[in-house]
């Protein structure tokens, strides 16, 4: 068995694989990791999708200890502003619209009765969604019977706070953390496999795997091994970012259990609450936009006083053509980059590790292992970036050279394949391998204006009578329990208080 | 909503898969006026089905005991293959699943350590299901996690015909309307190419919204009107006759179903409640019929059992089965030997994506790509797993199988076993219909290990798993002596 791994990179991909392979590897494997201090990590990666849950509990995190050290905050959804046109609102809540009906889902009854009076908007049957509207949030298990926790939920965290937590924890598990910056790659002449790196202290470090987490400068896989890089930026042209935190007005302000995203002239701006401070940050594409005007943009924007210096990020969207190949596999930044719309980056790096860890190779590097994991991969990538796109292309907007672009852009079959299914009577082509579920897709469709040409014919099986009692009585049930959550600001006082919560305090 | 939505179906094929397809639809939805047109010309089949029978069941309001009442269905907990890779092998496929969870690492990992240590425990005594089958023992399962039976999983053994009169009789009584008649024409719209009416053997001109083609290999409408061929599988899937007897049985009822490998086919036994149906699968250029009849007919008495009947089967699928307001189900789709999946089953899960891909009028193209592609995926991986069984079997030896070993695998297929072989992971596709424990059954069933195990699971402590599923074996063995016997259990149950 392979006992010799190295991971280059400590930022949030290097540590959660560090942490994960020194959770489940066996004793003699020995885990190292080096890092520079000379090259900083990226870090605003700050939020994240229900699927962090499965890996902090795969690791034996504890929930409360861990957002207590990484600032973090709970997250119900993310808010779109100004997406389908100048002006509208809309949340992409982790929860569904409503009950089935007879098997058949809730919103081809909501089509059929839309028109009706006692019909309310259809975001009134989804609870995180109206829980976010109101800044409420209940920590409460998923239960698929009771509409008042019918939902998931993710977290906002302080990344580097985040990468350091799971240092300490790796640590402890026996991984070696080694400080020094990567100058040279060895290859064997033979194989090209890599044989060792070495650092500008001299010190060469040899393994029989290494996982490049090094973040854009994709150290190993490319410009080691040179797999190439597949562009998609014709389809999400964004390609650079302005980054700031800025500090909570008082400390009464809500803190809101989403994170917002809105729609500026060449792009959008985020905002991500923690409990100390909320991360802001504008991302634009520089051709449509300079990068003095979006600077001045997002600092229009924000809501409270900057408290770090704006800084500046570029890259490409994209990934490279193999995550895995030879000896190295790509973890991170370094095997491609899709924009934080959707908080998907965080999410790929767990679903790589996972992946890995389940086809971890032997010896032999058989290629059927790693044509596997770049399979998948693919198909990871691919369904997160169309879902990206569906944002973008479902807009009204034409307010922009930005806008009119992504408006009229052509789109990936397979996303435009999903439209139209979509657009004829409401049905979501949906994938086992999808990373969101069908009411994700719902609630974005919706959201963005689209409407579908019919319903379920099913729909009109059932007594339209039958169908406005039984729609009143969700909207109640949601009504309700929004109304009885504690609000968010509560919850994370009572949970899980870390800094803002006891500066609070001591005040 | 522009489009008018369908209210008229014709149905051609009045076997079991168009009644099938009516039930389903005329459940989902009653406004629609359906005409099954067409014999019966089914032979008579024993079916042995999956546990996705359940939810097609639930969505139909058919209640198990009111239907196996009526049918002689018998429980199905698995399938016991026997002689299989070559005389004397044996293995049990449960539909349930082996062993208990180990975090991260599948439980066929430490499966394949244990062998590797030279321990000769079959893989099947870790299965609930089948230590029960092996044991002629049945109880159904519980939902409760806590308890051992909700590692239960099980589904039916039925009679074709009686299956067939119970939807008629509960689903489609005065609902629908019937032609015995045979379609001799169809005519097409010039404009847009969509079928228009058919036309009976006793002129009667019928039109419809929307056509099903149910007639079977004949493929009156799809193929015959519409010109769809047929994707063809015989290189890998070369079975084309099956030859069955119904045999009187008393006494034990199996929870299984058997197949048996012979020299030159397989043979298959399906329990019914007072018979048991024997198939031997077979290639007619290979075997002749009276060759045939004596293995299907070897160590049975004159009177215990009917005359053989044969039926014609094909390997393959249609190039497209949904085509403008045209749709195939059942062998007018596709069919091939179902060693673990009846055709039946296609076709239930097939009406299911069709219904909730219903059309209007207009059959968008968008459905239609769709249904075709999910329908496509199913079945080249069901075909796949069928294709499977063969490759460990080392004794066929005819031109058939020498021509078989000589024709490269579907690429799919490739991958997945390479991948198995390496240290047993699960390559699984968009629209699996087996999930990845069960797969990895199949292959260890198939003594197809693989060469190396999960490296994670050498971080788990071996003697403490062994003694866990030490106790687990124990627990399954001690729970199967408690289980009432399957004719018991049954007799109470329908009683
Ligand atoms: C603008 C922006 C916003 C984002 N927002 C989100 C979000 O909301 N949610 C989300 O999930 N993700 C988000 N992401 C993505 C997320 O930040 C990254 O996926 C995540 O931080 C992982 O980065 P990384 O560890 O791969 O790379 P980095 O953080 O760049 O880490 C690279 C590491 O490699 C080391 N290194 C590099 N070269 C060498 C060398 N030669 N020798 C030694 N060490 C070396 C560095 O020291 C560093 O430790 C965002 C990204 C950007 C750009």
């Amino acid at each position: 068995m392979i006992k010799n791994i190295v991971i280059v990179g400590g930022g949030t991909a290097g540590w959660m694989t560090a942490a994960a392979l020194s959770r489940h590897l066996p004793e003699q494997c020995n885990v190292r990791l080096i890092e520079s201090d000379q090259i900083a990590t990226v870090g605003v990666g700050e939020a994240t999708i229900p699927v962090i849950r499965t890996f902090n509990a795969g690791l034996g995190i504890d929930e409360q200890e861990f957002m207590r050290e990484t600032n973090a905050t709970f997250k119900l959804g993310i808010r779109f502003q100004n997406w389908g046109e100048i002006g509208e609102d809309y949340y992409h809540a982790f929860g569904y619209y409503g009950f089935p009906i007879n098997d058949v889902s809730f919103h081809h009854y909501w089509m059929k009765m839309q028109k009706h009076p006692d019909t309310a908007p259809i975001h009134e049957y989804n609870m995180p969604y109206m829980a976010s509207v109101y800044d409420k949030f209940e920590h409460k298990q998923f239960n698929n019977d009771s509409i008042d926790s019918r939902y998931f939920y993710a977290f906002q965290f302080d990344a580097t706070l985040y990468a350091q937590y799971l240092r300490k924890w790796s640590e402890a598990k026996g991984v070696t953390r080694i400080e020094g910056k990567v100058t040279q790659v060895s290859q064997n002449n033979d194989t090209g496999f890599i044989e060792s790196v070495t650092l500008e202290s001299g010190e060469c470090i040899e393994g029989e795997l290494f996982i490049d987490c090094s973040g854009f400068r994709a150290l190993l896989i490319e410009q080691t091994l040179k797999v190439g890089y597949k562009d998609w930026s014709h389809w999400l042209p964004v390609n650079r970012a302005w980054a700031v935190s800025t500090s909570y007005e008082n400390n009464n302000t809500p803190i809101p259990p989403y994170t917002r995203a809105r729609a500026l002239t060449a792009g959008w701006q985020w905002r991500i609450p923690l409990q100390n401070r909320t991360g802001d940050g504008n991302v634009f594409c520089e051709q449509f936009l300079s990068e003095d005007k979006a600077l001045d943009q997002l600092l229009e924007n924000i809501e409270g006083k900057p408290i770090n210096e704006p800084r500046l990020l570029k890259f490409n969207t994209g990934k490279r053509k193999k995550l895995w190949d030879k000896n190295c596999v790509a973890i991170g930044l370094s095997a491609g980059f899709l924009e934080p719309l959707e908080s998907t980056s965080i999410a790929l790096i767990q679903g790589a590790i996972l992946l890995f860890i389940k086809n971890f190779p032997n010896k032999d590097f058989a290629p059927a292992t790693e044509n596997e994991f770049n399979r998948r991969m693919d198909i990871k990538y691919e369904e997160s970036r169309n879902f990206l796109i569906l944002h973008y292309h479902m807009t009204r907007r034409n307010d922009s050279e930005f806008w009119d672009y992504c408006r009229t852009m052509k789109i990936p079959e397979e996303l435009q394949h999903r439209i139209n299914i979509f657009r004829h009577r409401g049905h979501i082509a949906h994938k086992d391998s999808d990373l969101f579920i069908e009411h994700s897709w719902l609630e974005v469709l919706f959201g963005q204006g689209e409407k579908p040409g019919s319903y379920d014919p099913r729909v009109d099986t059932v007594e339209p009578q039958e169908v406005r009692r039984l729609l009143a009585e969700m909207k109640m049930d949601v009504a309700r329990a929004a109304k009885a959550m504690p609000t968010h600001n509560e919850t994370l006082a009572r949970y899980c208080a870390g800094d803002l919560i006891s500066n609070r305090n001591s005040k | 909503m522009n489009n008018k939505e369908i209210n008229s179906i014709i149905i051609v094929g009045g076997g079991i898969t168009g009644v099938t397809v009516a039930s389903a639809i005329a459940k989902s939805l009653p406004q629609i006026k359906i005409t099954l047109i067409g014999k019966d010309n089914d032979k008579s089949e024993a079916l042995s089905m999956l546990p996705q029978i359940h939810e097609f069941h639930r969505q139909l309001g058919i209640d198990e005991k009111a239907l196996m009442r009526a049918t002689q269905a018998t429980f199905k907990l698995a399938t016991i293959y026997q002689d299989w890779n070559n005389l004397g092998h044996r293995y049990t496929q449960p539909l349930g699943p082996h062993g208990a969870a180990t975090e991260f690492v599948g439980f066929h990992h430490f499966a394949t350590k244990m062998h590797q240590l030279g321990d000769k425990t079959a893989y099947g005594e870790y299965a609930l299901s089948a230590v029960a089958a092996e044991n002629n023992k049945f109880a159904h399962p519980l939902n409760d996690p806590s308890s051992i039976f909700s590692t239960m999983a099980y589904s039916l053994h039925i009679d074709a015909t009686l299956y067939k009169q119970y939807l008629g009789n509960h689903l489609l009584q005065g609902n629908i309307n019937f032609y015995t008649e045979n379609v001799i024409d169809v005519c097409l719209d010039e404009n847009n190419g969509f079928i228009k009416s058919v036309t009976l053997e006793n002129g009667k001109n019928l039109k419809a919204d929307l056509f099903i083609d149910c007639s079977g290999k004949d493929a009156t409408l799809i193929e015959k009107a519409l010109g769809f061929s047929l994707e063809d599988w015989s290189c890998w899937l070369p079975a084309n006759r099956v030859l069955s007897v119904s045999i009187k049985s008393k006494g034990e009822v199996m929870p299984y179903t058997q197949v048996s490998g012979k020299t030159n086919g397989w043979l298959r036994q399906v329990p019914l409640l007072n018979t048991v149906e024997r198939e031997f699968v077979f290639n007619s250029e290979e075997v002749s019929i009276p060759e045939a009849t004596e293995i299907i007919t070897t160590g049975l008495s004159q009177t215990t059992f009917t005359e053989p009947s044969l039926r014609e089967i094909y390997s393959g699928q249609r190039k497209q089965h949904w085509h403008k307001n045209c749709i195939a189900f059942g062998s007018a789709a596709g069919e091939f030997e179902s060693l673990e999946v009846s055709n039946l089953q296609l076709t239930q899960k097939a009406v299911q994506r069709f219904i909730n891909l219903f059309p209007d009028q207009s059959c968008n193209q968008t459905l239609v790509n769709e249904y075709n592609r999910l329908t496509k995926l199913e079945l080249d991986n069901i075909r796949d797993n069928t294709i499977l069984h063969y490759l460990s079997v080392t004794k066929k030896d005819s031109t058939i199988w020498n021509q078989w070993r000589q024709h490269s695998l579907p690429e799919s297929l490739k991958h997945k076993v390479s991948l198995f072989n390496i240290h047993g992971q699960i390559a699984s596709y968009e629209h699996e219909t087996f999930y990845d424990g069960y797969q990895a059954s199949t292959f260890i069933g198939l003594n197809m290990w693989p060469d190396k195990y999960d490296p994670f699971l050498d971080s788990f402590d071996i003697e403490n798993l062994k003694q866990r599923f030490n106790y687990l074996r124990a627990a399954i063995r001690d729970t199967v002596t408690k289980m009432p016997s399957h004719r018991h259990y049954l007799e109470n149950f329908v009683h």
